[in-house]
């Protein structure tokens, strides 16, 4: 028998797999390891929690976790497993949507926090306040950044789109 | 700005393009959210007490942060190969580093706290530790290192307003009062204005040899720096910081290593 969070990490799991894969600048491998953490850490809390919107709730999970392994200075916590990374010679997930590739390619350029609040603000379309509180930060903070970042970003991004226009053309 | 407006449709829909990613595991997760449930309840228990006694001298003159020092336990965390910055090789070091000190760690206080969010209460807090800078080992170009500097490093776990274990990283030197170590920095690089290079960047240093002196919370000695993690410190374990100048001044003279950008 299904039970509710089995369908709940179903339904969540391709939204929410696409924020860590940007967040972590197009890492497979990280953002599945980032994926993997944030549903522990919903899993702990899921018989304690009364939750309106599980999927913004999972949503936070995943940023505070990208976060607070970012400020855990230069690493991350070690995690060993019983499986052996197999996917080295895999294509990432989002090789074969070229322009998904070139995205990701230049989100991983960005500094980390341009990078967390471009994500946040526009590509999930979240409103400034909220991405304030998932960065635990200002809102001016976050908007410098997402300003910061979108700029840094078009000018990546500018000669890719020109060519693509002149293919198109 | 409508410009922006066209481009920000543009990123949002090849971002909203992207295939859903490998298929999670449920049992995996429950099975790891009970791993982590007893690492974190789980601490070890470490010989933390023993380098704490032996340097309880100046522990009790430096300390000014909210440990209250005993037999806190220590957890170590790993490193994974995956650092934003590798430190561990004479030519990270060479490459990355504005400059090489020998430093002592004089004073600690509480940082940034970051809760777990794991369900258990802990937090991690961050240490802010005071380093009275001894001597400037090598730098490749100029820069005016102060006598006193600031530098981030592993604190402590919280819960309930109590600390209940020291964290440090596996292997790696926790920069502890009263200890002394040779530390790769680097300058106004990565929005910090001093800060360790990496993981390895900080090595044990006391009466004038390597591999001497505090590693996770240890007292350590070059004999068994010998097996350390990094291929650095195996290599300088029990060598005097002048050898470390030669060795990064040679890496740059003859083109091993060369000047580039660290990762932030």
């Amino acid at each position: 028998m299904t039970d509710d969070f089995t369908t709940f990490v179903h339904e969540a799991q391709g939204g929410a797999f696409r924020l860590a894969l940007a967040l972590c600048g197009g890492d497979a491998h990280e953002a599945s390891d980032l994926l993997q953490a944030a549903f522990e850490r919903l899993w702990a809390r899921w018989h304690r929690l009364q939750l309106d919107d599980p999927a913004a709730y999972l949503r936070a999970v995943v940023v505070r976790t990208h976060v607070s392994r970012r400020r855990m200075s230069f690493v991350r916590r070690e995690r060993v497993g019983h499986a052996v990374p197999d996917a080295a010679a895999t294509p990432g997930p989002h090789e074969g949507y070229a322009e998904a590739a070139v995205l990701m390619s230049a989100l991983a350029a960005l500094p980390r926090r341009q990078r967390q609040a471009v994500v946040l603000r526009y590509l999930e379309d979240l409103p400034v306040a909220e991405v304030a509180e998932l960065m635990a930060c200002t809102t001016g903070t976050v908007k410098r950044a997402a300003h910061d970042g979108l700029r840094a970003l078009r000018a990546r991004l500018a000669p890719e789109q020109q060519r693509d226009e002149v293919a198109d053309a | 700005m409508p410009e922006d407006t066209d481009f920000v449709t543009r990123i949002a829909a090849a971002y909203h393009d992207l295939p859903p990613g490998p298929p999670v595991d449920v049992g995996a997760v429950r099975a790891g959210a009970a791993r982590r449930r007893r690492r974190l309840t789980t601490l070890t228990a470490g010989v933390a007490g023993v380098a704490v006694a032996a340097s309880v001298a100046a522990w009790t003159l430096a300390r000014s942060g909210p440990d209250p020092g005993g037999p806190l336990p220590t957890q170590a965390v790993g490193t994974t190969a995956i650092e934003v910055r590798a430190s561990d090789t004479a030519q990270d070091w060479a490459g990355v580093a504005d400059v090489v000190v020998v430093g002592r760690v004089t004073g600690e206080k509480a940082g940034r706290v970051s809760p777990a969010d794991d369900g258990t209460g802990d937090a991690f807090v961050r240490r802010a530790v005071v380093v009275s800078v001894l001597d400037q080992v090598w730098a490749p170009g100029e820069v005016t290192v102060p006598r006193e500097i600031t530098l981030d490093a592993p604190g402590w776990i919280r819960n309930d307003g109590e600390l209940t274990a020291r964290l440090t990283y596996a292997d790696r030197p926790r920069l502890e009062p009263g200890h002394t170590y040779v530390l790769a920095l680097l300058h106004d690089r990565c929005g910090k204005q001093w800060e360790v290079l990496g993981s390895g960047g900080a090595l044990p240093y006391e009466n004038g040899a390597l591999g001497q002196g505090e590693s996770a919370g240890q007292v350590v000695g070059p004999q068994e720096r010998q097996d350390a993690r990094g291929p650095l410190e195996r290599e300088l374990a029990g060598r005097s910081a002048s050898d470390l100048r030669a060795i990064l001044e040679q890496l740059l003279s003859d083109g091993t290593a060369e000047r580039r950008e660290p990762r932030c």
